[in-house]
């Protein structure tokens, strides 16, 4: 999406409307063409600003996705595909992991790794926001937050719910974009990934994701925060 | 500036001038200025290879190319008939 050209082709489809209407009402026909040949170039404008993607938004989403062969492959190989969960930490560097269980931080190195009997894979990544301080976030901060990261940065949905417990929230997106649904259900889901990202730099704590549910393009997580964990 | 907005500044100028042609030389069909942009729109898109990967123009170029078709055929069928 372009606003800037499609907001052109629009305000041009108005305005050779407006000719369109007033030259069949005074019966000028040589204005006719002309306001039709506007008409057709506003619907160009129109098109274009509407479909158009970057072309670095492009290349990006091919590489994602032959990168995608690979991880989905990687999530078969350690036998994650069902019931994986994936959790946060932020000690002693920051990072998501996806596993069986919920592994303690300290134990754990980057990469594909075994803990005890239980496979993991560990993918760090520097976090925008400063760790180490537990922040004991009021609900409508994390709302507010969420509903910015999620609905306008990333654009993953066209709604967020979400509905606090006493030490965990569910979150549910509805109306996922469809492109974005079909990412959800590889083994390897970037949409958890993210969600875990997000929410971990939002309260600047660990978090667990444990169960997750797509039914249409509704998607629903229930996340617990490890700050509270006993 | 983007190279997108270049390619449809000068797609613009290029569009406007041709219909400000036609208008100029007191040309009142309107098939022709439909037939004569849609070429004109036809000939950029084939000579831009950025709007080639776009997927609305995609989808809006069969029925452009079918109102080509049908505007052509009117206009066969008036000179046929001597309507013109």
């Amino acid at each position: 999406m372009e606003p800037r050209i499609a907001s052109i082709g629009l305000n041009i489809i108005i305005f050779s409307l407006a000719f369109i209407v007033i030259s069949l009402i005074e019966g000028m026909e040589i204005l006719l063409g002309v306001s039709f040949t506007s008409l057709l170039l506003g619907i160009i404008f129109l098109t274009i600003g509407v479909t158009y993607i970057e072309p670095l938004e492009k290349m990006l989403k091919e590489s994602f996705q032959l990168s995608l062969n690979i991880l989905n492959k990687l999530v078969e190989d350690t036998r994650l595909v069902d019931s994986n969960i994936v959790f946060t930490c932020t000690e002693p560097f920051t990072a998501i992991i996806i596993s069986k269980k919920n592994l303690p931080c300290d134990k754990l190195s980057p990469g594909v790794g075994v803990y005890g009997e239980t496979p993991y894979i560990m993918i760090p990544y520097t976090s925008e926001t400063k760790e180490g301080e537990w922040v004991n976030l009021h609900i409508e901060g994390l709302r507010s937050r969420l509903r910015s990261e999620i609905l306008g940065k990333f654009s993953l949905a066209k709604d967020i719910e979400i509905i606090p417990k006493s030490n965990e929230v569910t979150i549910i997106l509805h109306d996922m974009y469809r492109e974005i649904t079909e990412y959800a259900k590889n083994p390897f889901n970037p949409v958890k990934i993210i969600l875990a990202k997000i929410l971990s730099e939002t309260i600047k704590g660990g978090i667990v994701i444990e169960r997750e549910e797509i039914s249409g393009n509704t998607y629903r997580v229930e996340v617990k925060f490890r700050g509270f964990e006993s | 500036m983007k190279r997108i907005e270049k390619t449809m500044i000068l797609f613009s100028i290029i569009y406007l001038l041709i219909s400000d042609l036609l208008l100029i030389i007191g040309e009142r069909r309107i098939d022709v200025y439909l037939i004569i942009l849609i070429t004109i729109y036809y000939i950029y898109y084939t000579l831009e290879p950025e709007l080639h990967s776009n997927n609305g123009l995609k989808k809006i170029n069969p029925p452009l190319i079918t109102l080509v078709a049908i505007l052509a055929i009117y206009r066969i069928y008036l000179m046929i008939t001597g309507g013109i």
